[in-house]
């Protein structure tokens, strides 16, 4: 007879413990399996020079002045750099969330650039397990008409454009640390005079960011040219702080590349670093939220 | 053995009353907040609130994924969980308490009624004590819930640069809006 009763109480118990048990614990044991994207890899779409692995989002528009100065190695004449400039003015846009589009101008090369860069990829865990984002961009840059008439094969506008293709590979590691690799492929309509016959250049690039505060982030890139490359041009090498206050980043830098657009700064690097051919410059990225989204994500 | 085989019967009918006709569950409640700063309105909503509720004992557990909440600009919601929630450090905010005037309520009957909710509100690595009223419509099948209350940021350890201070509000409303079906 005990043991009926103690049976009895235990199953009673039992049930009633179960049913009252940690309901938190059973909330998560019957939940559906999320997909977390990795958000925020990098501050901006650039790391410095190089495309990012981030994507302006849907329906925002993204404003940036990239600015560099002349090279430190230009001596007092030059006042250490400070005396000549180049400067893209882009205007980016995010269409969804996997496709951006971008215009550009830039002087004093005289080159107009437009570029898409689709998000092929999202490092995700959880549901979807991804371990990298991947990307492709590709590019366009065309000489925009001089103060002279273009000469020679130059005069035929196809013969001034300039196509980038690349994939940048990437992962946010952790909070703080992300990493990518960009192999690039560059096709000139019309090869430099140095080289004759040499369209392609291909080479391959690493970026990479710190997070080492809430606000701030120590980012590097280098590409290294593969073939192709054009006589006295050197491999790009930059190295740069971001800082973020809102809706604006701000990026300073040191580099060895004037350019901004891929075919400028990975194919044509004219100075070293071991010989002072250091140049200073600054991104200003500005976001303006032009299409809001609603509340259920889709847009 | 007529007394064993009743015990087993009342236990195991026990066993299947309580289980089946108190426990109440929900997967998309509806959660939003309110800050209103004096620049600028923010809200953001999540349709993914997970919550049970026992309306016998009074129990209510409550769960979200802090990264479902969904603003209308992206970059407020990479701020918000990049640098405000951490999400990836603290992807979940949890409540856990009860109605304490449960026994004045019978839930298993339809009519509306008020709950007194209390329990420990969990996010952002950071437990509180916390209290809130409920408005709770009890039918056939279902309960529904609606509530409403305040919860001041500072208090979980969520930093609002000065620079920010007149585009967030120092102090949230917190909305909660959840349909229960009982548990399977």
């Amino acid at each position: 007879m005990k043991y009926i009763i103690l049976l009895t109480l235990f199953s009673v118990f039992g049930c009633q413990a179960y049913s009252q048990g940690d309901l938190l614990s059973q909330l998560d044991s019957g939940q559906k399996p999320v997909t977390n994207y990795a958000y925020a890899a990098f501050k901006s779409t650039r790391v410095i020079n190089a495309e990012s692995l981030e994507n302006d989002a849907a329906g925002v528009l993204d404003f940036r002045i990239s600015h560099r100065f002349g090279a430190l190695n230009s001596g007092p004449d030059g006042l250490w750099g400070l005396d000549a400039a180049s400067l893209r003015i882009g205007l980016e846009y995010g269409i969804t969330r996997w496709l951006e589009v971008g215009l550009g101008i830039n002087a004093p090369q005289n080159l107009a650039d437009g570029f898409a860069k689709v998000k092929i990829l999202r490092q995700s865990r959880g549901a979807i397990n991804m371990p990298v984002t991947v990307i492709y961009f590709g590019g366009i840059t065309s000489a925009l008409p001089p103060q002279q008439a273009y000469t020679g094969e130059y005069n035929n506008y196809t013969n001034r454009l300039t196509y980038t293709n690349q994939i940048i590979i990437g992962r946010k590691f952790s909070e703080a640390f992300s990493f990518e690799v960009l192999p690039t492929f560059i096709h000139r309509n019309v090869a430099a005079d140095t080289l004759p016959n040499q369209n392609d250049e291909t080479a391959v690039g690493v970026g990479g960011r710190w997070k080492f505060a809430k606000s701030l982030a120590l980012n590097g890139e280098y590409f290294f040219v593969t073939s192709g490359r054009v006589p006295n041009t050197y491999n790009s090498a930059s190295i740069g702080l971001d800082i973020e206050t809102g809706g604006h980043v701000f990026q300073l830098f040191v580099t060895n590349s004037p350019g901004t657009v891929e075919p400028e700064f990975i194919g044509q690097t004219p100075n070293r670093w071991r010989d002072g051919g250091i140049i200073f410059g600054f991104n200003i990225s500005r976001v303006f939220t032009i299409v809001n989204k609603d509340y259920t994500g889709k847009y | 053995m007529k007394k064993l085989v009743f015990c087993i019967i009342a236990s195991a009918l026990c066993a299947f009353t309580m289980q089946d006709n108190s426990l109440y569950i929900t997967r998309d409640a509806h959660v939003w907040f309110l800050s209103q700063a004096r620049l600028e309105n923010i809200e953001a909503h999540t349709h993914q609130g997970q919550s049970l509720i026992n309306i016998k004992t009074g129990k209510i557990a409550f769960s979200i994924q802090v990264k479902s909440f969904e603003f209308k600009k992206e970059l407020m919601q990479e701020h918000f969980n990049e640098r405000y929630m951490e999400t990836d450090k603290y992807p979940k905010a949890t409540f856990e308490g009860s109605i304490t005037n449960i026994g004045q309520l019978d839930l298993s009957k339809p009519g509306n009624y008020t709950g007194n909710v209390e329990g420990d509100l969990t996010m952002h690595g950071v437990t509180k004590h916390m209290k809130a009223t409920a408005a709770i419509v009890a039918a056939n099948g279902s309960i529904s819930a609606k509530s409403v209350f305040k919860i001041t940021v500072a208090e979980y350890k969520i930093e609002i640069p000065e620079q920010k201070a007149d585009n967030i509000a120092p102090t949230l409303d917190i909305n909660v809006e959840a349909t229960y079906t009982p548990k399977q």
